[in-house]
């Protein structure tokens, strides 16, 4: 029985080692010589999209094999940073405006700065859209869609319940309406997803009161007391049946097959507008976008969907500026990829689509167009730890409260003793 | 001995590289700097940490003797002589080829969701279920369910100490009058004792292990509100999703000592419950 004993520590030993492994693997090859890898995370419309749009531009550069990796958000993030620190990062890499602060201060992007205008085309793009990509005045990111925070709601399930959404709403007012949905809405329906735990409704609600995430210098720009009426509000409503409670929420996890408003859950979630592509095509029901509850000041900006990025390991710089440049200029390319990625930042893609646009992304142009005397500045590049805090944390603890194992107070101290810890 | 170098290099290596990390702040990208002991102090105030302990030895504490004893049940009943004992005793291995994979956690996610099987079967008696998995309350004993369920290797490792139990022994007591619960309790239990240890140790360590089904049934965040966010799986999100592989590490090695422990006190308490033969 003494061996039985040491088979066991091993067991364990190896689980341990086998996770230090990943983190000590330096070196390797970036996914042979001779090809370039190039990575995405999104639904399956965006998969059959970004293969077409890749057949084009095997055509036009047929010495450039394109490998492709791709999933849907959960488990990018965790993939990405094991392959960047064992040195086989994907070349191209699909990024976010939460994390790419985190990958290019850290060092593991290229500084595009100097392919511009040689292999890097961002003639057609606004200024501040070319801006959005850069960290501390480096060009790191290229944006890949343009798109802003967007209420996504189900027009045919609004209909069945017999309420009229209006054009526009304050805070107080969507909390109105909600309760009005849920007091028409049938069991099991509620008006509204738990925008609580949303990253993106809550920064929303904050820059309509004159606050934001963070200061320039990467400090939390709101307290307390901003968070502990955000919970109120919504905890008001879960209470009222006009939000999803939680246990419902949670059944929203991941990709959005899973949300609220696909599966007739609710009439409203808080969403991106480019979002609506991939909501129609998951649902029959008539999807329809709408703007966040509006306040004081303006609560949406222009924000880049998504960025492209070059891993700083990239054996074949020119090859990887290529794809980004044809992915984001040649219209050829990009003519594939629609507006499901959010609406293309160059002026001539979008004059070239914007005659065969389906109806969601004429939707999506028409609402991004409807924004542009309503948006605020784009707020400054975030921190360390800045997408878990608001992706991760926000989420558990708003979990916490709706599950009642912590009190709004408690929830409150929580979030701020957790964003001490994670922000760097 | 190639079989040495391979683990010298395939596990050793990997061990002592998690042993040095464990002492760095080390965030994947960039290069590790030593902090000494500070991961380890950090466990104190990490509120996801305590939690992740709790939930980890509920699973441990309800999953190993509920499966071990489930195992042992089936192992008697298959170990009667009757018409096509291989075919069952294969059927009800099966599960547990196919238990740790990531389409069975998918299929259990559908199972236990709000309008999965269980709920379809309980409407049928007029009784509104819960979304099991979305339920803190429940969500941890669908992860017990799922563990119980793949009770195979345990069950056979359970048949084969059956079978060396000398028949003699059974007729023996039959002679002096003992019945069949009373000969379960007075010999098979105590001749068994050696493998209801080993699979007593073996299961424990795997159930301190698991992380598929807590991954998967959870979207990869341990949710809702951290109700099964199991020590591995808190330990995958700190060192891979919010980049701090120290503290993981750290979290890797205090999991090892806590296995340990375990194993020892079960070790420790053989000498009063197993019997050897010889």
């Amino acid at each position: 029985m003494s061996d039985l004993s040491r088979r066991g520590f091993l067991q364990v030993g190896v689980a341990a080692g086998a996770l230090a492994l990943a983190g000590c693997a330096g070196g390797g090859g970036s996914g042979g010589a001779a090809s370039l890898q190039f990575a995405w995370w999104g639904s399956t419309a965006r998969h059959n999209a970004t293969q077409q749009a890749l057949a084009a531009f095997r055509k036009k550069r047929p010495g450039v094999q394109v490998r492709t990796q791709f999933s849907g958000w959960d488990g990018y993030w965790e993939k990405l940073a094991t392959q960047t620190a064992g040195g086989n990062a994907p070349d191209v890499i699909q990024m976010d405006y939460s994390y790419i602060g985190e990958y290019a201060r850290r060092g593991s992007l290229l500084d595009l700065g100097p392919y511009l205008g040689k292999g890097l085309d961002l003639s057609g793009f606004a200024k501040d859209v070319v801006d959005a990509g850069k960290i501390d005045g480096k060009q790191y990111g290229v944006n890949f869609g343009i798109n802003s925070m967007a209420l996504i709601w189900n027009r045919t399930l609004a209909k069945e319940i017999g309420v009229e959404v209006p054009e526009t709403f304050t805070w107080p007012e969507f909390g109105e309406l909600s309760k009005k949905i849920a007091d028409k809405a049938p069991k099991g329906v509620y008006a509204s997803e738990d925008g609580a735990q949303d990253g993106g409704a809550f920064e929303n609600w904050l820059l309509e009161r004159g606050k934001m995430f963070f200061t320039a210098d990467g400090k939390l720009a709101y307290d307390e007391k901003d968070l502990t009426e955000w919970f109120t509000f919504w905890d008001g409503l879960r209470k009222a049946g006009a939000a999803a409670p939680p246990d419902v929420q949670a059944t929203a996890a991941g990709d959005v097959q899973n949300s609220l408003v696909a599966t007739r859950k609710a009439v409203m979630d808080f969403a991106w507008s480019n979002q609506l592509t991939a909501y129609m095509s998951v649902t029959k029901d008539d999807i329809a976008v709408h703007a966040f509850p509006t306040g004081e000041k303006p609560g949406q900006y222009y924000k880049p969907s998504m960025l492209l990025t070059v891993s700083a390991a990239t054996k074949r710089p020119q090859d990887a500026v290529a794809l980004v440049n044809a992915l984001v200029s040649d219209a050829d390319v990009a003519t594939p990829l629609g507006s499901e990625r959010g609406v293309p930042p160059s002026s001539a893609i979008r004059a070239a689509l914007e005659p065969k646009a389906s109806p969601s992304e004429k939707l999506v142009y028409a609402y991004i167009e409807s924004l542009s005397d309503k948006v605020g500045p784009l707020p400054p590049p975030q921190p360390l730890g800045a997408g878990e805090l608001h992706n991760k944390v926000l989420m558990n603890v708003n979990q916490q409260v709706g599950f009642g194992k912590l009190s709004i107070a408690e929830g409150v101290s929580r979030f701020f003793d957790e964003a001490r810890r994670v922000l760097k | 001995m190639p079989w040495f170098a391979g683990l010298l290099l395939l596990t050793g290596g990997p061990i002592l590289a998690s042993l040095f990390l464990s002492f760095t702040d080390f965030d994947l990208l960039t290069t590790p700097s030593w902090v000494g002991l500070d991961n380890y102090a950090r466990v104190m105030d990490d509120p996801h940490f305590g939690n992740a302990v709790r939930v980890t030895m509920i699973y441990v504490v309800a999953s190993v003797p509920l499966s071990g004893g489930f195992a042992l049940l089936v192992a008697v009943l298959l170990n009667r002589p009757m018409r096509g004992v291989g075919v069952y005793r294969a059927a009800y291995y099966l599960p547990s080829l196919l238990g740790g994979s990531v389409a069975v956690a998918i299929l259990w996610r559908q199972i236990f969701g709000p309008d999965g099987l269980v709920n379809d079967l309980l409407s049928a008696f007029g009784i509104v279920g819960p979304s099991w998995i979305s339920t803190p309350e429940y969500a941890i004993y669908t992860l017990v369910a799922l563990h119980i369920w793949q009770f195979g290797s345990p069950m056979l490792i359970f048949l084969a100490g059956l079978k060396q139990i000398p028949a003699e022994l059974y007729d023996a007591a039959a002679v002096d009058g003992a019945g069949k619960v009373r000969a379960f309790f007075q010999i098979t239990l105590p001749m068994l004792s050696p493998i209801i240890f080993f699979n007593l140790v073996l299961q424990t360590v795997n159930a301190f292990k698991a992380f598929t089904p807590a991954f998967i049934l959870s979207g990869g965040t341990g949710g809702p509100a951290d109700s099964t966010l199991f020590y591995t799986l808190y330990l995958y999100q700190e060192g891979f999703g919010n980049f701090r592989m120290g503290y993981a590490s750290a979290l890797a090695w205090i999991l090892l000592l806590m296995t340990a422990a375990f194993t020892a006190l079960a070790f420790r308490s053989s000498r009063y419950w197993v019997h050897y033969a010889d």
